[in-house]
């Protein structure tokens, strides 16, 4: 199964996009530059500054992409 | 280029234009009275109902306005009235007041009556244009006198034309709305063309219908205004001159045109100059074109600019931005410059290109043929940099880069290096004069994260075209000053500057053409030396490429050459039914190109150079890896929106493409998006 540190190493290194569910919803990751990550959780959607921010911002749902991941590493795909 | 009305100068004049002088009498010396009564009475002159008809009819033409409306529309069921479209749309509303249901409105059959309704009026319209032009040829004076109409200047006749026309251009986009917006861009661009084409038509009348006098008077006045436009800040009494000039249309017209209307027809003239220099240079070419090939080549490339340079700068440049700036005629750009280096492309340069491909059979003499063209981009660019941007200093730069080329050449530089150096020059030229380097900073530093982009969009300002590692490197650059301030290279190129006797604003003048220097050296290294170069790593680079996408285009036209059945069994079921096993861990597809892929579980940011990947998601969406030579990736393209429409507004269903972009380090630093080209489109079809 991926890990938490493989999906921060692969965003940090803005590789590509990282695609998961959460709650029903298609949800994704796609880094632009090491300061412009588009985040999305379903129609939610927001241009995050740093790959801190994208791990620890309560985005989705109100929790945070470290607290789901446990729930959505399953259906981490990239 | 600043609007010339918003020179303090140029504003005085037009205040006499517009208002008379306290004494009683105007500066043309008409009536006060009259004058006062004509500027407070509230009813609109046909020059602002014109006017307004413009505004109403731009923004019904607006593809936006027409998706709001529609889900407005439909959404609320409200009724819509027929008497309220703006007027001059070819349709009859008198004594329609009753209301009619958006859907009826918004019919296909509605749009069909429309357009049958305007081809017919049109037609009408042309016929009488026809007999007047012809009238006029035979007898020297118009007879022509439009039923219903107080014909008596020409001026109704092109507005009516024009209403005509646009009732039609409207009609047509209508039509190629209703079944599908994205089918049917192609239709709603040559709608909104055929709109400009239309007003062009109808000025164009309505121009040569003017009395010689009134002709003359707005030619003096753009000749004028193109002088205050250009020379403005650097010669006194240009301003005064064109007050002096506005001062006369209105003795000439009196209220009859605005200054829009006179800009209008200005513009209109211009146009008409173009085509006529446009003809000039046609023949030019031809004339160019014959020979050997060498000759052709250096013909083409020096004397035609020249030529450019020195008739089309002036007034040309200046009516582009006036046409961008009234948006009069929209997407028509028949007699643009851009049009005229096609005319100029066609004429000498496919020539020679096709002398040095032969015919076709030989690969190395292909991607010399691209070299050719290659090189010959970079001089379009130059040029364009001048006339399409209009400003003045680029100009110089331009008007020096035939002279240089002549220099050159006199020293016995080849062609390419005489080339290579005058395009450095110019572009050195145009980045020291036009963007002084504090200008990149101040906005680095109101957007630090955007640093990287400016030195592309600058570049792309003055009409250069570089590859993404040249950003790149000046993205670096422009960081690092950013950044380190003093301590950066640029800084102690200025410290180095002063040290040799230098004031700090030489040391910095000097640190600013340096950087230029090295961006015009980087860029021009892919468009022009790179391409010359006989010797050099990078022309063996370039040639390679350039055999490469020779081969590839052969590979991929020989698929459209193919009959439909070969087409369709090469291309059915991909990427599913053509699979085959490369390895246990492996699987190869073929894109529509033919070009083989690799399938893999993930997308990694190296792997085998030369390599295409493709990477399906669980929900079906599939993303595609091209790697380089060096095994690193450099572009990924993928064929959806990852269900964010709004945020992905490319091609038909998202799809995008992300060029990788690396430091000097090596290091991954930018995934930009944009919209795939044709050919990506084209090698990806399977999946799009």
């Amino acid at each position: 199964m991926t890990t938490l540190e493989e999906v921060y190493a692969y965003l940090e290194g803005i590789v590509s996009h990282v695609l998961f569910e959460y709650k029903g919803k298609d949800c994704g990751i796609d880094p632009l530059s090491r300061k412009e990550y588009d985040v999305w959780y379903g129609q939610k959607w927001e241009t995050m500054t740093s790959i801190e921010d994208v791990f620890h911002k309560p985005f989705f749902d109100g929790k945070s992409l470290t607290e789901i991941y446990p729930e959505i590493a399953e259906s981490i795909g990239w | 280029m600043p609007n010339p009305f918003k020179n303090r100068e140029i504003d005085w004049a037009v205040e006499q234009y517009r208002r008379p002088e306290k004494n009683g009498k105007s500066q043309t010396g008409r009536n006060d009275r009259a004058d006062a009564g004509s500027a407070s009475n509230p009813t609109k002159t046909s020059a602002q109902k014109e006017q307004m008809y413009w505004e109403q009819l731009d923004r019904l033409l607006s593809p936006k306005f027409f998706e709001q409306f529609l889900e407005k529309e439909r959404g609320s069921r409200r009724q819509y009235r027929v008497d309220t479209l703006p007027p001059g749309l070819g349709i009859k509303t008198q004594g329609v007041s009753a209301a009619v249901d958006p859907e009826q409105l918004l019919s296909p059959k509605f749009f069909e009556q429309l357009l049958e309704n305007a081809t017919a009026k049109r037609n009408q319209k042309k016929q009488e244009l026809w007999d007047y032009t012809r009238d006029f040829a035979l007898h020297g004076s118009p007879s022509y006198q439009p039923q219903g109409t107080s014909f008596g200047n020409g001026v109704v006749f092109g507005e009516d034309l024009a209403a005509q026309n646009a009732g039609l251009a409207l009609a047509e986009l209508g039509r190629a709305f209703l079944p599908g917006f994205q089918e049917k861009r192609r239709e709603l661009r040559d709608a909104r063309k055929a709109l400009g084409q239309a007003a062009y038509a109808a000025d164009m009348s309505a121009f040569f219908q003017l009395t010689p006098k009134e002709q003359n008077a707005i030619i003096d006045y753009k000749t004028a205004r193109d002088n205050a436009m250009m020379l403005g800040g650097q010669q006194p009494g240009l301003g005064e001159a064109l007050g002096q000039e506005v001062i006369r249309l209105h003795e000439v017209f009196g209220d009859r045109y605005d200054m829009k209307r006179i800009d209008e027809l200005a513009e209109t003239w211009g146009r008409y100059q173009n085509a006529q220099i446009t003809e000039e240079i046609r023949e030019m070419g031809q004339r160019q074109g014959q020979g050997d090939t060498a000759t052709k080549a250096l013909a083409s490339g020096a004397s035609i600019l020249t030529k450019m340079a020195g008739d089309w700068t002036a007034p040309l440049g200046h009516l582009m931005d006036l046409a961008s700036s009234t948006g009069r005629y929209g997407g028509f750009d028949e007699n643009s410059l851009g049009s005229a280096f096609d005319v100029y492309t066609d004429s000498v340069r496919g020539a020679v290109a096709e002398d040095i491909r032969g015919d076709g059979q030989n690969g190395w003499r292909n991607a010399a043929s691209y070299l050719y063209q290659n090189g010959m981009s970079a001089a379009d660019i130059l040029a364009s940099i001048g006339l399409y941007k209009n400003y003045s200093n680029i100009v110089s730069g331009i008007g020096a880069f035939g002279d240089t080329i002549t220099d050159a050449s006199a020293k016995d530089a080849s062609y390419g290096e005489a080339l290579a150096l005058a395009g450095a020059d110019a572009l050195i030229t145009a980045g020291v004069n036009k963007l002084p380097f504090d200008a990149l900073l101040d906005t680095a530093s109101g957007a630090p994260k955007k640093a990287l982009e400016i030195p592309g969009d600058i570049l792309r300002q003055i009409g250069a075209q570089v590859g993404a590692g040249t950003l790149t490197n000046l993205g670096n650059e422009a960081l690092e000053r950013y950044i380190l301030q003093e301590d950066s290279a640029y800084g102690q190129e200025i410290d180095f500057n002063m040290r040799e006797g230098m004031s700090y604003e030489e040391a910095k003048q000097a640190a600013d053409k340096a950087f230029w220097k090295r961006m015009a050296d980087n860029a021009l290294n892919r468009v022009v030396t790179g391409a010359f170069s006989s010797t050099g790593a990078m022309a063996y680079s370039y040639a390679n490429k350039a055999y490469n996408d020779w081969r590839d285009r052969a590979e991929l036209s020989e698929i459209e050459g193919q009959p439909a059945e070969e087409d369709a069994e090469l291309t059915q079921g991909l990427p599913e039914n053509d699979i085959s096993p490369k390895s246990d861990e492996t699987l190869t597809l073929k894109n529509a190109a033919g070009h083989e892929i690799i399938k893999v579980e993930k997308t990694d940011i190296t792997g085998e150079p030369g390599s295409i990947t493709q990477y399906v998601a669980r929900k079906g969406g599939i993303d595609r890896n091209y790697y380089g030579d060096d095994g690193r990736q450099y572009k990924q393209i993928t064929n959806n929106d990852h269900g964010q429409p709004k945020k992905h507004p490319y091609g038909k269903h998202g799809e995008h493409v992300h060029d990788y972009i690396y430091d000097k380090t090596g290091k991954l630093i930018d995934r930009p998006a944009r919209e795939l080209t044709d050919l990506e489109r084209k090698e990806n079809e399977d999946i799009l």
